[in-house]
């Protein structure tokens, strides 16, 4: 077959345009290899009858084959496509009429004309739905060469255009039971949704409330009638379910102010959603709640509550301790100075208008009083500031480590140059931290090391970094004189400022108090390495979010 | 007409700011009263002071609310109300300021602190600035 011929190039492609446009509704149909059917044999046995043929068939024909919905004088349940007269009758849409396949030269050499079953006479009726599909044929064959009358093919004509209509009404009925099945299988999606739906309304442990606006004449918000709400609901209002769904909101809560009303009339008009905390009181209640409210889908309030009353009162709690912290830095900046100032100051006048009249032993003694002043005044200051390290606001950010020791030991250099120390690090890389507080700790750090170094070596200071998985760990190292064994559980607490200094007069034990502090307000700790031999280490470690 | 109305509870404070000024400054007229009320009752009595020295803790009206009461009169308003205080906490300093304070100065703890700042009171306010009548 010459297949570059471009018609018929064409003629197969416009071929299985019409193929498609045919087998699409002949599958819809669902009728190929269903069992058969007596509506459909009654039309074999008349067409039979009025042709007088043996042999009736009716025939469906997918890409393949011809197969049989109904069959009279045939054991065949279906036969090649390729081979049939049916296949004709389909392509011609048309009825095709052969008295004697012998003389007629469009099929006197088919297989069935020349082999078994010698086929003579075919005679037959496309099938075609209200769409245009010729789907199949009504046909009537026999092995001897047979005349049709007029009125013989105007029956068949007429049975094989029953054939269609009970075919239409077998496949309308066919639609509708598949719409039926999708029907209740999505009635029972849907009704496993809204089951899925409620058992989670039902069992969060939030309150949750829908209710139902009610309007006055004027369009504005009068009230709420309680449509649903799940257990914990129940649980909260203390009322079984069936006395809160139905009642009015005003009676169930009589004192909700207007304002709240107000909002939520906001909420159902606009369908903005709002969440605030609310402390409602009467006389079964006098709590705080966080309330989120939003408007369902048709228009009613759904209201989500959640109990925050411990939690607030925690915070006030935590408010009012905050505030007698203040206070009591107050308290020490101003009432503890004052007297103090005032010996100071009169000890300095006493001296002054005594002048020679003083003893040396007096003057020894004022200056004891002095020193005493001094000394008070320095631990009062150290106080205040410790006092502030309790709300200690930690801004982290990622600092550069070696841009902060950079900075350090220009601070530094001047007083480790005077002692002949060193300050060392080395590619210490980034670390999520305050950076003020990060300073000020390993400020600290460096300025215990220098007041406790040893005056048998020069002082070498070394910060380096470790990482772990879930912490970055700072160590400060020194060569001083180290802290004896039976100090180290002490070193952290305020005010112990440990064996004596070096540079005593400005230790005030406060340092590691504060380094101690902002590592735990990052998070982390500060601890003392027990095992540094001539010298000491501080290890301060941040969990690894922070560092 | 006294030059400074000193607002000052604590008569040991007291005496550290009436001697100071009378050692280095003794011209310049000084008045003490005890608390911001006392304060408030001298202002509508007597002829305006040129400057104010005030204590902040104290009882009845404290320094704070004197210093908002006077910088709320438009007869006091323009009268320099210096803030002398023992507290040095950046809270109370901040509110000071926020209300007008007109400078803020802590206690010293000597008394040769405090003949400072008499002689540097009396250099500043009442010699080389130019005062509101």
């Amino acid at each position: 077959m010459g297949r570059a011929d471009p018609e018929a190039l064409i003629s197969d492609e416009s071929h299985i345009l019409s193929e498609v446009v045919r087998l699409k509704p002949l599958r819809s149909l669902s009728l190929l290899d269903t069992p058969s059917d007596p509506r459909f044999d009654q039309i074999t046995n008349l067409a039979a009858f009025v042709s007088g043929a043996p042999i009736a068939l009716i025939s469906l024909v997918d890409e393949s084959r011809l197969w049989f919905k109904s069959k009279l004088g045939l054991k065949l349940s279906e036969t090649a496509r390729a081979d049939a007269f049916c296949d004709h009758t389909i392509s011609a849409k048309k009825p095709v009429y052969v008295a004697d396949a012998q003389g007629d030269a469009r099929f006197s050499a088919h297989p069935l004309v020349v082999d078994a079953p010698h086929v003579r006479f075919y005679a037959g009726w496309p099938l075609i739905l209200e769409n245009g599909a010729a789907i199949g044929t009504l046909c009537v064959l026999g092995t001897t060469p047979r005349l049709l009358s007029t009125e013989q093919k105007a029956r068949l004509s007429d049975l094989a255009a029953m054939t269609v209509d009970i075919i239409g009404r077998q496949s309308l009925a066919h639609a509708r039971s598949q719409a039926l099945e999708s029907l209740e299988e999505k009635t029972a999606a849907l009704d496993g949704a809204r089951e899925y739906y409620r058992s989670i309304f039902k069992h969060l442990t939030d309150p949750l409330v829908v209710q139902e606006p009610i309007f006055d004449d004027a369009g504005a918000l009068k009230d709420f009638i309680i449509r649903a709400c799940n257990d914990a609901a129940c649980v909260l209002q203390g009322l079984p379910r069936e006395k809160l769904v139905g009642q009015f909101v005003s009676e169930m809560l009589p004192n909700l102010p207007k304002k709240l009303m107000q909002s939520y009339a906001e909420v159902i008009q606009t369908g903005t959603p709002l969440t605030f905390e609310h402390h409602y009181e009467d006389q079964h209640y006098d709590d705080w709640f966080r309330v989120a409210a939003s408007r369902t889908h048709n228009g009613s309030l759904l209201l989500q509550l959640t109990t925050i009353t411990d939690q607030k009162n925690r915070e006030s709690q935590l408010q009012r301790s905050r505030d007698a912290l203040n206070s009591f830095a107050s308290v020490i900046s101003h009432d503890l100075r004052t007297p103090l100032g005032h010996i100071g100051g009169f000890v300095e006048l006493l001296e002054e208008e005594l002048g020679d009249a003083l003893t040396d032993t007096q003057r020894e003694y004022m200056g004891y009083i002095t020193a005493g002043v001094s000394q008070m005044r320095r631990l009062i200051k150290a106080l205040q500031k410790h006092a502030r390290l309790g709300q200690i606001e930690v801004t982290p950010k990622v600092v550069n480590l070696d841009d902060l020791m950079g900075d350090l030991s220009q601070r530094y250099d001047y007083p480790l140059a005077k002692v002949g120390g060193t300050l060392r690090y080395d590619r210490l890389g980034k670390v999520f931290a305050d950076d003020v507080l990060l300073d000020q700790m390993l400020s600290n750090l460096i300025g215990n090391s220098l007041r406790y170094r040893s005056e048998d070596r020069p002082l070498q200071i070394t910060v380096s970094v470790d990482r772990t998985e879930s912490e970055t760990i700072i160590k400060v190292t020194d060569n001083g004189r180290g802290i004896p064994p039976d100090y180290h559980a002490r070193v952290f607490n305020l005010f112990d400022r440990g064996p004596e200094a070096v540079d005593h007069k400005n230790a005030m034990g406060l340092g590691l108090t504060t380094c101690r502090a902002i590592a735990k307000a990052h998070g982390g700790d500060i601890e003392l390495d027990g095992t540094t031999i001539n010298g000491c280490t501080f290890i301060v470690s941040f969990p690894r979010r922070y560092a | 007409m006294s030059d400074i109305l000193v607002v000052e509870d604590n008569k040991a404070d007291e005496v550290f700011i009436t001697r100071a000024f009378a050692k280095r400054v003794p011209d310049i007229s000084i008045t003490v009263v005890r608390n911001g009320a006392d304060a408030l009752d001298y202002l509508e009595t007597h002829p305006l002071p040129k400057v104010i020295l005030t204590d902040l803790k104290m009882p009845r009206v404290d320094g704070r609310q004197l210093l908002k009461r006077i910088k709320q009169s438009a007869k006091t308003r323009h009268i320099p109300t210096i803030v002398f205080s023992t507290s040095d906490d950046f809270d109370d300093v901040q509110s000071c300021y926020a209300q007008h304070a007109n400078a803020y100065m802590t206690k010293p703890h000597s008394p040769k602190g405090y003949e400072k700042v008499a002689q540097s009171l009396a250099d500043y306010w009442l010699a080389q600035t130019v005062l509101a009548q």
